[in-house]
């Protein structure tokens, strides 16, 4: 008995941190509608900044607790800063502009983080008067977490009464509940926007503080615990602080009890929880239909023209370039280009279940995996030679998308966004764990081409010429009839019924489709590289395709292949010169979005539109 | 003004031509690649002892008569990532052979991309055996011994204690679960009194250190192995410091916890009385002295055990470039074979192109917020590896 209320302490130990900094999250994406990446860095720097404070003020007694309020004053500040130079201006732009511009803003911090503090993991001073343990029916029970358990319903009652109380608190959840109205009411949004921002980034930063007696701080705390939060949120009802308490509290107690029953089950729980929750609730516990109604994922880029005619000019041309490279360009170069052309087609695959499919999905790396890992089993087990592998791996990727995709297209927006991602950590965490058939996290080896590809030219050519079909199948199918049923969706699911079209099966079937590029995409990468991870069906694999395809621009399929090549290459000269890569790509990224919003490939397309126009 | 630039210029011009007949002999390139970025403190002195290393070979001389030059590279700890790049830096930079990639999976990689392509590779650590004993991996070797001897030692250290009943906690990577395996056969095979009454594998960078202290505690164990690393140790040692779980048992770490860096990161979590690889304060009289006193003199710091190591694999690989009798791939890779130098860490040896080196072992100590690494004793590689070096087992 005594046994069980430890171990229940325990989990809502973990539920008060999930708590404290989802609750932050869940502020914010109520008022902004932007999905915070940058809530995790937030997390992070407050636990640095708490170190700092108390290496400074010294941490005992008073200035302990000073530090961690401090912390998380200053935290609230670099939010309403990023909030007031970044997020202001793309409050107009598709969400998953923003989700990358969040995204850029993490590879930033990072960079400037591991400036400031150095690469060591650091260990922050005990809290004074809460060290121990204090005995509960005989067994020993940590006294700070207990504390964290009382500051979390503290918290969760100052919130609550804040939101329901106060004024502000009032407009907030009116902001929360309709945008334009409480602008109409003459409210000053901006500013209302911006105290929100740092309200929840000062919960993130007194999450991050708080940490501080409990674990080492380190540069990657800010991943591990976005995801966790975003998965927390999700399970409540995004925008539900109510949600993210309850969410909390079944995450955290889960995992205190799963790992007792089933050990092996805790890289996947998390996921297996949100994935049940949606498919019950396909808005999350306390979200609602009509807010994601009102604020639907759209990327609509107004009506697909068909290429101008000089465009038959430019693909033959580019055509010639592709195949005269290994003329010219060198074994590296060559090496670099195989690379691109899959990341391309990748991406391509991406764009359109992104662009004209209309549905945001974070789990696509999980096609992609699919497909790398069908051929590196095919090779290694049933020693299949390399045509029948790559036939194989779509026919995979095609099977996992219709299973998965099944549970996933019955939600919307974000939360089918989660779903898919759900899907790609659980078939990841089978990578990791199942190391007799998958070889773990040390990867399936020895996937080299057969002998009539295996030189790199020839490899090169099979791989442009795989991926050239794959591009103009892909583009054929947006200007077929399911093409246009499937943007028909997209603009408008209402009039889309009553034209006779069935939305979630149009969408089930582009999310197979695209798995199907993906898995291919997947496979020749697998043969590429020789070997397969683990890593290939994580989020960094899918936020690639993500910059990838944004980067060239979201308005053409010729936006992945820009996005592709200039992304690939710029990772791989960055990185040449200096360790900080990741500052300057985040840069990039953040100027691309905030200067050509249309992408590289569609900035070129309308400026040439407008010297048409100035033409004529 | 039009006189002097034109000064300026043909000076420049002669100190080139100067320089050129002065260095006619192209830097011997080797490439390495290291995760630098996502959090790997220990690529810091890593890279100091390589450059130290480099300086050193150069200023005596170079190899072969040509300067020796590393081109670095950052893995971003990523096996895609270091794929691409060692193909950058055998094709295009020309190296002589490959080194670094010191993540298992990366390295893996990288072992695989060597095999194919035959060009040597030293690896930094090795826990795979697989890897070693494979046969088609002929251009792969690592500057450490495989997990089996290495956790053999352990385990033999382990078999002279008194405890009976055992525990494990590693994380949960392929590394982490075959140290722990065969740590619990070994020591069953050495001390069949022994028991193993739990095995915990803790989700890397995961860890619920307060549920997997009672998992451990549940068990009533008298010993526990430890190999979880990092933040993930460092929860688990404040938490079990929280709850006095750890005051009456025994632990070994299969982690090396008893340099520079992890007491600098556990600070006064730092845990009493762990038997661990580590270096201690004092080593005059040893071999590292010599690199020691070179390098405090040069940098002005102590050297970390990392940059010993860099240290002693750029060392390792001078001495193959000069036993190798021409500069091609599969020359190097035949005098990588058996390359053996008297370097920091004494007589060390490849042997089935495993690196076997000597090292310390001792205890933790914390006395007042501070940590220590004390009662350091130092293993000769044959002391340790009595099987690798062709004399029977003591």
């Amino acid at each position: 008995m005594s046994f069980l209320l430890i171990q229940f302490l325990t989990g809502l130990s973990s539920a008060a941190v999930l708590f404290l900094v989802a609750s932050g999250l869940a502020l914010i994406f109520g008022v902004t509608r932007i999905l915070n990446f940058t809530h995790g860095s937030l997390y992070m720097l407050g636990a640095f900044i708490a170190y700092t404070l108390t290496q400074r003020l010294g941490s005992d007694g008073f200035a302990f607790w000073e530090s961690l309020l401090l912390s998380a004053g200053a935290v609230g500040v670099i939010g309403a800063g990023i909030e007031i130079l970044v997020l202001r201006r793309i409050y107009a732009v598709p969400e998953l502009f923003q989700l990358l511009v969040t995204f850029a803003l993490v590879l930033i911090v990072q960079d400037v983080a591991l400036y400031i503090w150095g690469p060591e993991n650091l260990l922050g001073p005990q809290a004074p008067g809460l060290q121990g343990s204090i005995q509960i029916f005989g067994e020993p029970f940590p006294t700070y977490d207990l504390f964290l358990i009382g500051m979390a319903v503290l918290v969760c009652g100052g919130l609550s009464l804040f939101l329901n109380k106060t004024k502000l608190g009032i407009l907030i959840r009116a902001a929360t509940e309709d945008r334009e109205m409480i602008g109409c009411l003459g409210v000053n949004q901006k500013w209302l926007f911006t105290g929100v921002f740092a309200l929840g980034s000062a919960l993130a930063g007194l999450g991050g503080a708080l940490q501080l007696p409990r674990e080492s701080i380190s540069l990657s705390m800010d991943m591990s615990m976005i995801l966790e939060v975003f998965v927390v949120v999700v399970i409540g009802g995004l925008g539900s602080i109510r949600g993210a308490a309850w969410a909390a509290v079944i995450v955290g107690l889960t995992q205190a009890f799963g790992i007792l029953i089933f050990p092996q089950i805790t890289l996947v729980l998390l996921f297996l929880i949100m994935a049940v929750v949606l498919s019950i609730k396909p808005y999350g516990l306390f979200g609602s239909m009509e807010e994601m109604q009102i604020e639907k994922t759209t990327l609509a880029t107004g009506a697909m023209r068909r290429e101008p005619p000089f465009a038959k000019w430019a693909w033959m041309a580019l055509g010639l370039i592709l195949l005269s490279l290994p003329l010219w360009i060198g074994s590296y170069g060559l090496t670099l280009a195989s690379e691109i052309l899959i990341m391309a087609l990748f991406s391509a695959s991406l764009y359109f279940i992104m662009g004209p499919g209309g549905i945001g999905v974070f789990g696509h790396a999980l096609y992609f995996g699919l497909g790398a890992y069908t051929a590196a089993m095919g090779v290694k087990y049933l020693s299949v030679t390399m045509p029948l592998a790559l036939l194989a791996a779509p026919f995979v990727a095609i099977a996992g998308a219709l299973l998965f995709g099944w549970f996933c297209v019955r939600s919307q927006g974000i939360y089918l966004a989660m779903l898919t991602f759900a899907f790609a950590q659980m078939v990841w965490a089978v990578a990791f764990q199942w190391y007799d058939v998958t070889g773990g996290d040390n990867g399936l080896l020895g996937v080299w081409p057969d002998a009539w590809v295996n030189g790199k030219t020839a490899f090169y050519y099979l791989t442009l010429a795989l991926t050239g079909a794959g591009f103009f199948m892909l583009r054929h199918l947006v200007f077929t009839p399911f093409g246009y049923a499937l943007r028909g969706v997209r603009d408008n699911a209402k009039r889309a019924e009553a034209v006779g079209l069935n939305g979630p099966k149009i969408q089930y079937l582009g999310l197979a489709l695209a798995g199907a590029f993906a898995g291919l995409a997947g496979a020749l990468f697998a043969y590429s590289k020789g070997s397969v991870f683990p890593t290939s069906l994580d989020l960094n694999t899918t936020m690639r395709a993500y910059v990838m395809t944004i980067l060239g621009g979201i308005g053409s399929i010729t936006g992945p292949l820009t996005g592709s090549a200039l992304y690939t290459t710029l990772e791989s000269e960055i990185s040449r010169e200096t360790d900080m890569w990741r500052l300057f790509l985040g840069l990039i990224i953040l100027a691309i979005i905030l200067f050509f919003p249309r992408g590289m490939a569609g900035t070129l397309s309308a400026w040439s539109e407008r010297r048409k126009e100035q033409q004529t | 003004m039009k006189k002097l630039m034109s000064l300026v210029f043909s000076a420049c011009l002669l100190a080139g031509l100067a320089f050129a007949a002065d260095a006619p002999k192209e830097p011997i390139k080797i490439g390495e690649m290291m995760p630098y970025t996502g959090g790997t403190q220990f690529t810091i002195p890593f890279r100091e002892g390589v450059k130290f290393a480099i300086d050193e070979i150069n200023a005596a001389g170079g190899i072969k008569g040509r300067p020796l030059e590393i081109i670095e590279r950052d893995d971003h700890a990523s096996p895609d990532t270091a794929v691409r790049l060692a193909e950058d830096l055998v094709f295009h930079e020309k190296v002589a052979m490959l080194m670094g990639a010191a993540f298992d999976n990366v390295g893996l990689a990288v072992a695989s991309y060597a095999n194919k392509n035959k060009v040597p590779f030293l690896k930094l650590w090795s826990s795979s055996c697989d890897e070693v004993e494979s046969e088609n991996n002929d251009y792969y070797f690592s500057s450490t011994p495989c997990y089996k001897p290495y956790v053999g030692v352990l385990a033999r250290e382990a078999a002279k204690l008194p405890y009976k009943r055992w525990a494990t906690i590693a994380p949960n990577y392929v590394y982490g679960r075959v140290f722990a395996k065969y740590f619990i056969s070994e020591l069953k095979r050495l001390r069949p009194d022994v028991t193993f009454v739990a095995e915990e594998y803790p989700a890397p960078g995961k860890i619920n250190a307060a549920a997997e202290v009672r998992a451990l505690d549940k068990a009533k164990p008298e010993a526990i192995f430890t190999c979880i690393l990092g933040p993930d140790l460092v929860s688990y040692l404040v938490y079990t410091e929280k709850v006095g779980f750890l005051k009456d048992k025994f632990s070994i770490s299969g982690t090396n916890i008893g340099s520079g860096i992890a007491i600098r990161e556990f600070g006064a979590a730092y845990p009493k009385g762990w038997l661990t690889e580590g270096v201690p304060e004092d080593v005059r009289g040893h071999p590292v002295e010599t690199f020691v006193v070179a390098f405090e003199k040069a940098y002005g710091k102590r050297p970390d055990l990392m940059a010993v190591y860099g240290y002693q694999m750029v060392q390792l690989v001078a001495q193959a470039l000069r036993d190798a009798k021409s500069l091609s791939h599969d020359d190097i890779r035949n005098a990588l074979e058996n390359v053996s130098i008297n370097g920091p860490l004494g007589h060390v040896a490849m042997k089935n192109k495993q690196l076997f080196i000597g090292r310390w072992l001792g205890y933790t100590d914390n006395q007042n917020g501070k940590g220590k690494f004390v009662n350091a004793k130092w293993y000769t590689a044959e002391d340790l590896f009595p099987e690798a070096f062709g004399k029977p087992d003591k």
